[in-house]
């Protein structure tokens, strides 16, 4: 999948996971935000919802 | 093998500890599900002040410090009480400031307006009743959907990626503004979206504040170098800690780039000439019109995730103590849905009340509708005139009387007059009728 969240740049406050229509985000350890890639269509809603500019194609 | 619960809280936020604070007091079976894997760690912009005998939402607190340091937080009349452990940062006085810098200001003298709380130890307080009570926490779990059945409720959450299914007898739906569950389960059915902002806050450590502690509000586009509201307010999170909290319009990165602005460039910059970020959180404010039946079957929202726009973590504090009742009761046997849909209804100022909707836009109109030297000439009007001294036994200054109270007073000043006169009356309402 062509989807990444940067770890530096995510600042983890979970506005990608309450936007992504699969669910495809999720919080792990520490509440690290994940991309599950099985889950994820690539459709890039996550993008432009992200205030610190972490997520990219 | 699995386990049923009486409920499942969905949400580990202020409405779903309350929920499961309640619930769990009450002898039932508790599971709290959580989609942070730290449950208690703030990452959301949230409130983090109580005001004090502010009535809204149907609902006053008052705040004692008590032999042990602890602090009691009481909630008149729900009457109850949740208590508090962490740092407490009395305000006396509230500011806002137009966009070349005057200032309205209003005070207390014989108690605070306003407790600022540190959230985190809030939420761990809470937490920590929750299970002395016998709740159990799920964390790392991000409930996804829920099916009503004959006699209660299956709900979906998933876990890295794992998908399982829970059992309870009924589900708390606290899982905030954005909610999940309201989509998936058919809450947002009737729920037309009225407007969506991106938020950020960001906490600095060693800000030079030139006043006394207290909520500041500033407008004009020099000061944040954009359009939105920008505010700034102690922060109980470090020494001389003050949050900058941005709501502004898309794109996302625009509360960012203002509070880049308004730290490094505008006329208040020198506050934060040696200021450290020490935290920051965020979130989109997704407004859409109330749930007024705030249940589907077996499953109830509370909180920001039925609400028009948000409750405040007081308001979203009473839906958790009212729903934790409303569970007990069904379980009894008795409606406590319905009763609960009755005092959420009758209490939560937005519910079927256009007015309050209406009154509740009048201070955006204000602020936003207005030019900044309009707004400037006002304010310095203003600040001539001194500071306000808040007397009565209740404050009764918040967003849903706040405007009105604005309004009158810059109405009130005899150098209002003509084109502008006419804009303040207009957002009054033309639909009221009133003498000037």
């Amino acid at each position: 999948m062509s989807i990444k969240i940067s770890k530096e740049k995510c600042i983890r406050c979970g506005i990608c996971i309450d936007e992504c229509p699969t669910g495809a985000i999720c919080y792990g350890e520490n509440n690290i935000t994940q991309l599950i890639d099985k889950d994820c269509n690539d459709c890039g809603l996550c993008i432009p919802v992200c205030v610190a500019e972490a997520i990219s194609q | 093998m699995s386990e049923k619960y009486n409920v499942i809280v969905v949400g580990a936020g202020p409405a779903g500890l309350m929920a499961s604070v309640r619930a769990a007091e009450k002898g039932l079976k508790v599971l709290a599900v959580e989609k942070k894997s730290n449950v208690c760690e703030q990452l959301k912009t949230t409130g983090n002040s109580f005001r004090i005998k502010n009535p809204i939402n149907g609902e006053f607190v008052t705040v004692e410090t008590g032999k042990d340091k602890k602090a009691r937080v009481h909630f008149h009349n729900s009457n109850f009480d949740i208590e508090y452990s962490g740092k407490l940062i009395p305000n006396y006085d509230s500011y806002s400031f137009s966009n070349s810098g005057y200032c309205m200001r209003s005070t207390r003298k014989d108690r605070p307006l306003t407790c600022i709380y540190n959230v985190e130890t809030l939420f761990e307080d809470l937490k920590e009743r929750a299970e002395r009570a016998g709740a159990s926490f799920m964390p790392g779990a991000y409930a996804m959907t829920a099916e009503n059945t004959k006699t209660g409720v299956k709900l979906q959450v998933k876990k890295e990626g794992k998908a399982s299914w829970l059992e309870a007898d009924r589900v708390i739906s606290a899982d905030g503004l954005n909610s999940r569950l309201a989509e998936t389960v058919g809450l947002n059915k009737d729920r037309p979206l009225m407007i969506r902002g991106p938020v950020c806050e960001t906490a600095f450590e060693g800000v030079e504040f030139p006043y006394p502690p207290g909520m500041a509000f500033v407008l004009g586009k020099d000061m944040l170098g954009g359009r939105g509201f920008l505010f700034v307010y102690p922060h109980a999170a470090g020494e001389n800690a003050y949050a900058v909290m941005v709501n502004t319009r898309f794109p996302a990165t625009e509360p960012l780039r203002i509070t880049e602005h308004f730290t490094k460039k505008s006329k208040f910059a020198p506050w934060f000439k040696h200021a450290k970020p020490i935290h920051r959180t965020a979130t989109v404010v997704t407004v859409r019109q109330p749930a007024v039946i705030p249940y589907v079957g077996n499953v109830l929202f509370i909180g920001d995730a039925a609400a028009y726009g948000e409750t405040l973590v007081p308001g979203a504090i009473q839906c958790g103590y009212h729903a934790g009742d409303a569970v007990y009761k069904e379980l009894s046997g008795e409606k406590g849905f319905e009763e609960y849909k009755d005092y959420w209804v009758s209490n939560f100022e937005f519910i079927n009340n256009p007015q309050k909707q209406k009154d509740y836009t009048k201070i955006l109109r204000l602020y936003g509708g207005l030019p900044d030297d309009e707004l400037d000439f006002l304010f310095k009007l203003a600040e001539e005139r001194g500071t306000i001294e808040q007397k009565g036994e209740m404050n009764a200054f918040n967003e849903y009387s706040g405007g009105d109270a604005l309004l009158d007073l810059f109405m009130s000043f005899p150098e209002v007059k003509g084109d502008l006169l006419n804009k303040l009356k207009e957002i009054k309402g033309a639909d009221q009728h009133f003498n000037k």
